[in-house]
C-alpha cells in the first residue's frame, strides 16, 4: 500500500516533482563536480603556472663566475665547464619524469656580428629524442615505481615549448635548415628582417645563417641570437657540450617536511621521512633527482619563478573551496525551498490520508519516503550532470581537454552525491513534514493552512 | 494608483510580518549568495592579480635606440608622478659596469636596496639588507668564488675609459649574500651613489624595473608610463606578463562559471518560496475578484507586493552578500574586498526580477481560475 500510493503520489505530481527534482539535481550535479575536479584542480592550476617558464637550472659542479653585461655574457676560459649533451636524455628517467614537462640546454659565446658582438646562443630549439629505459637504479620498493608508470617514449621539447611567451615574428629554425632567431632590438638595431643573411664570426671560424624569425620576449634574450644547438657547437669547437640546462617541472608547494629536507639536507631526514620526500614531487626533490641523473650538474631553483607559486597556489585551493561551500549552501538552501513548497502545496491530500485513519507516523513517514526518493533520482540525475559540468569546467577553465577518474573514485563520488542529495531532501522536508503531521484534517481539507 | 490599490498593497505587507519576512528573507539569501559571487569574483580577482605581482617586475625601462646607453637618474622623478605612481607597485634603477674584485673583472650593481627589497621578494638574503652606503650584496656564486661571507670586506677598483690610467678604488663591506637562482648570483650590488662614483657614471642609469600594481590592465599602464617618460623604452616582460595573463583568465573562468551555477540554484530556490507565498493566498485574490477587482487589478496589487519583497529581500541581500565577501575575503587573503558597485544593481536586480516572474507565474495561474471555485476550496 505504502510502496503503490508512494509510486502514485510520485507520478501524479509532475510540475512541482519538477521543480524539486531540479533544485537536488543541480545542487547534486554541483557536489559531484567539484568532487571530480578536486582531485586535479590544484594540479591543473600548477599546470598553468609552466607558463612562467623554466623553474630550474641545471649548471656544471663547478658553476664558472660569469660576467653578463646587457645580452652579452662572457665566462673566462680557464674557469669553464660544460656538461655532456648526451646524458640529458637521463633526465626524462627520474623518478618524477612525467612532471618533467619540459626542458632546453645552452650552449652561448660572444661572437662578431654585422661588425658588433652580440651573444649567440645555441639551444635544442625543438628536438624530439627517444627516452632510454632507465636502469632500476630508483631506491624504491617495486610497487611505487609499478605506480610511476614505465619509461622509454618518445620526448619532444626545446625552446619552443620552455619558453611559450617568446613572441615569434617568422618561424622557428629547423634542426640543421641553417637558420637562426634574432632578438627585436637586436634586429633593429643590425636592421635585419626575416630572410636577411647573417654571418657570425668566432675566433677562426665563421658561420653563414638566414634570419627566419625574429622574436620578442621584453627582456635580455632580445639583444640575443639563437640557433640550433648542433650549429652553435660546431662554431665554438664544442662538439657535444652544454652550459646549462633550463627545466620546467611540475611542483607541488613546500610544506614542512620539504622545509625540513630543504634546511637539513634530504640525507640527514629519517629513511621513511626520505621516502615520503623523495616520492612527493617538492622543487627540492625533483632537483635531487635531477642530480642524481646527472652526477656532474648542479641544480638550482629559479627563484624568480619558483617563489611566489607555492603561496599562490595555497591561497587558491583555499579560495576555491570557500567558493564551493557557498555553491553547495546555496544549493541546500534551493532544495529546503523547494520542499517546503512542494508540502505545502499537498496540505489537502495530507488532510485526506489523516481523515481517512492515517496517523501522524505514517504521514510524517509518508513524506520522508517520498523526499528520500527525490533524493535519490536527484542524486543519479545530478552525478552524471555533475560529470559533465566538471567536464565543461576542465576544458574552460583549464587546458586539459579530457580528465580521467579511477573507477574506485567515481564510485566515491557517486556514493558521496546520493548520500548529500538524500541528506539534503531529507533535512529540506523536516520542518514541513513536522507542520504537516500536526495538520488537523478538517482545516487542511479546507484549504486552511 | 488608487488610495484603495497602495492601502491593500502595504496593509497586506504589514498584516502578514511573518510570511513576509520568510519570503524576503528567502529573496535575500539568494541575493546575497548572488552578490557574494559577483563581489568575490571582481575582488579575489584583484587581489589574484596583486599576489601575482610577488613574481617581480614585469615591466623594464631601457634608453631608446640610439639615445646613448644611459638613463638620466633625475627622470625617475617622472615615476613618482601623480598618475604614475598609483600605477606601480614600484620601481627600483640599476646601473651596471664591471670591477675588478679581488683581481677579478665582476658585474657591479648599483641599486636602490629599499625600493629593490619590495618589488623582488624572491631575493633570497642570508644575512641581512644593506643599509648604509658601504655595505654591498654579493651573489651566492661570487661569495663561494671569492670566499666572501657577510661580515667580510672587500675593495673593488674601477679603471675609467675616459681618464687613461686614473682608477677608482672603493671598499665595502659584505652585509649579506643573494641567493635567486638567476644571473644575480654571479654579481656584485652596492647602492647606487657608490656604484655610480666608482663607475664614473654619476647621475646615470642603466635601466629601470618597475613593477605594475595589479597584473591587469598593463597596455595601459604601459602607455601611461611611456607618455611620463618619453625618453625611455618601456618593455613589457613577456614572460612574467604573459603568464600571469594566462593564470588570471584560468581563475576567472572558474569563478565566473561557478557564479552562474549559484545564480541558478538561488533563483530555483527563491522561486519556490515566491510561489508558495502567492499560492497561500489564493482564497484572498479569489475574494478579491468576487468583491469586484478585475484580473488586472489583481495582478497590479500582487506585483507591487512581490516587487517591494524583492527590493527589500535585493537590499538585505545585497548588505548580506558584501559581509559575505568580506568574510572570505578576510580568511583567505588577509584583508578586505573592496565591494564592486555592480552588485548593488545586480542584487536589487536579480532581487526583483525572481520575485516577480515567480510571484505573477502563480498570480496567473490562479486568477484564471473561476473565484467561486477557490472559495469553495477546489
Amino acid at each position: 500500500m505504502l510502496v503503490r500510493s508512494l509510486a502514485k503520489s510520485l507520478w501524479e505530481r509532475k510540475a512541482s516533482g519538477a521543480l524539486v527534482l531540479l533544485s537536488v539535481t543541480s545542487a547534486a550535479a554541483l557536489l559531484s563536480a567539484f568532487l571530480s575536479l578536486a582531485f586535479h584542480l590544484t594540479e591543473e592550476m600548477a599546470k598553468e603556472f609552466r607558463a612562467f617558464g623554466a623553474n630550474i637550472l641545471l649548471v656544471p659542479k663547478s658553476e664558472p663566475l660569469e660576467i653578463g653585461i646587457g645580452g652579452l655574457r662572457y665566462v673566462t676560459a680557464e674557469e669553464s665547464a660544460y656538461l655532456e649533451e648526451a646524458d640529458l636524455p637521463a633526465l626524462k628517467t627520474v623518478f618524477w619524469r612525467h612532471n618533467i614537462i619540459a626542458f632546453a640546454p645552452f650552449l652561448s659565446r660572444v661572437v662578431e656580428v654585422g661588425g658588433r658582438r652580440a651573444l649567440v646562443v645555441g639551444a635544442w630549439l625543438d628536438r624530439e629524442f627517444s627516452v632510454p629505459e632507465p636502469d632500476g637504479a630508483l631506491p624504491l620498493s617495486g610497487e611505487t615505481r609499478a605506480a610511476v608508470g614505465p619509461a622509454g617514449g618518445r620526448f619532444r621539447t626545446g625552446l619552443k615549448s620552455l619558453s611559450p611567451w617568446w613572441r615569434v615574428e617568422g618561424r622557428w629554425p629547423g634542426e640543421r635548415d641553417g637558420g637562426l632567431l634574432v632578438g627585436a632590438s637586436l634586429a633593429r638595431e643590425l636592421t635585419l628582417a626575416v630572410g636577411s643573411a647573417l654571418t657570425l664570426a668566432y675566433e677562426s671560424r665563421s658561420l653563414r645563417l638566414s634570419v627566419v624569425g625574429i622574436v620578442q620576449t621584453g627582456g635580455v634574450d632580445d639583444e640575443r641570437i639563437f640557433v640550433d644547438l648542433e650549429q652553435a657547437q660546431a662554431l665554438f669547437g664544442l662538439s657535444g657540450k652544454v652550459e646549462a640546462v633550463e627545466i620546467s617541472a611540475l611542483v607541488t608547494p613546500d610544506n614542512a617536511l620539504a622545509l625540513r629536507a630543504a634546511r637539513v639536507g634530504p640525507a640527514a631526514l629519517p629513511p621513511e621521512e626520505y621516502e615520503t620526500w623523495y616520492c612527493t614531487p617538492y622543487l627540492g626533490s625533483i632537483i635531487h633527482q635531477l642530480e642524481e641523473a646527472i652526477p656532474d650538474a648542479k641544480g638550482k631553483a629559479i627563484r624568480r619563478v619558483s617563489q611566489g607559486e607555492g603561496a599562490f597556489l595555497a591561497k587558491l585551493k583555499h579560495t576555491f573551496g570557500l567558493v564551493v561551500a557557498v555553491a553547495l549552501l546555496a544549493g541546500s538552501l534551493g532544495v529546503m525551498a523547494t520542499m517546503v513548497t512542494a508540502i505545502f502545496e499537498r496540505r489537502r491530500e495530507i488532510g485526506l490520508m489523516k481523515a481517512l485513519g492515517a496517523d501522524r507516523r505514517q504521514v510524517g513517514l509518508f513524506f520522508l519516503l517520498e523526499a528520500a526518493a527525490w533524493g535519490l533520482a536527484g542524486g543519479a540525475l545530478g552525478y552524471f550532470g555533475g560529470l559533465a559540468l566538471a567536464r565543461e569546467l576542465a576544458a574552460r577553465a583549464f587546458s586539459t581537454s579530457s580528465f580521467d577518474l579511477s573507477f574506485a573514485s567515481q564510485g566515491i563520488i557517486l556514493a558521496t552525491t546520493l548520500i548529500m542529495a538524500v541528506g539534503m531532501a531529507l533535512l529540506g522536508s523536516f520542518l514541513p513534514v513536522r507542520q504537516a503531521m500536526r495538520l488537523e484534517p478538517m482545516r487542511a481539507l479546507r484549504g486552511i493552512w | 494608483v488608487t488610495t484603495m490599490t497602495r492601502r491593500l498593497v502595504f496593509g497586506a505587507l504589514f498584516h502578514r510580518k511573518g510570511t513576509v519576512a520568510v519570503a524576503v528573507a528567502a529573496v535575500a539569501l539568494g541575493t546575497s549568495l548572488v552578490v557574494a559571487a559577483v563581489n568575490l569574483r571582481r575582488g579575489v580577482m584583484g587581489r589574484f592579480g596583486e599576489e601575482l605581482r610577488a613574481h617581480g617586475p614585469n615591466l623594464m625601462l631601457v634608453p631608446r635606440t640610439g639615445a646613448g646607453p644611459f638613463l638620466d637618474e633625475k627622470e625617475l622623478d617622472r615615476l613618482g608622478a601623480h598618475g604614475v605612481a598609483e600605477r606601480l607597485k614600484g620601481h627600483v634603477p640599476f646601473v651596471f659596469g664591471v670591477a675588478k674584485i679581488q683581481g677579478r673583472d665582476l658585474v657591479l650593481g648599483g641599486t636602490n636596496f629599499r625600493a629593490l627589497e619590495k618589488v623582488s621578494p624572491w631575493w633570497q638574503v642570508e644575512g641581512r639588507w644593506p643599509h648604509g652606503s658601504g655595505e654591498a650584496l654579493v651573489g651566492l656564486n661570487v661569495a663561494v668564488k671569492l670566499g666572501l661571507g657577510p661580515g667580510d670586506s672587500f675593495s673593488a677598483t674601477h679603471l675609467s675609459a675616459g681618464q687613461a690610467g686614473k682608477s677608482q678604488r672603493r671598499d665595502f663591506f659584505v652585509s649579506g649574500i643573494v641567493r635567486t637562482g638567476g644571473p644575480e648570483e654571479h654579481q656584485v650590488f652596492v647602492d647606487l651613489k657608490s656604484a655610480q662614483s666608482l663607475l664614473g657614471l654619476t647621475g646615470l642609469v642603466t635601466m629601470v624595473l618597475a613593477s605594475s600594481a595589479t597584473a591587469t590592465d598593463l597596455e595601459q599602464t604601459v602607455a601611461i608610463v611611456r607618455e611620463a617618460w618619453p625618453g625611455a623604452e618601456v618593455k613589457t616582460q613577456l614572460q612574467v606578463a604573459e603568464a600571469e595573463k594566462a593564470v588570471l583568465s584560468r581563475v576567472e573562468g572558474f569563478l565566473s562559471l561557478v557564479a552562474a551555477v549559484v545564480l541558478f540554484v538561488s533563483g530555483v530556490s527563491v522561486f519556490s518560496t515566491m510561489a508558495k507565498e502567492a499560492l497561500e493566498r489564493r482564497v484572498e485574490m479569489a475574494l478579491m475578484r468576487a468583491l469586484g477587482a478585475s484580473v488586472r487589478e489583481v495582478a497590479w496589487i500582487f506585483t507591487a507586493e512581490a516587487a517591494s519583497i524583492g527590493v527589500l529581500g535585493g537590499l538585505v541581500g545585497f548588505v548580506m552578500g558584501i559581509l559575505f565577501a568580506q568574510l572570505l575575503g578576510l580568511t583567505v587573503f588577509g584583508a578586505f574586498i573592496h565591494p564592486s558597485p555592480e552588485s548593488f544593481v545586480v542584487g536589487i536586480a536579480v532581487g526583483v526580477s525572481i520575485s516577480l516572474v515567480s510571484s505573477l507565474s502563480v498570480v496567473r495561474r490562479i486568477t484564471a481560475a473561476a473565484p467561486a471555485l477557490v472559495l469553495k476550496g477546489e
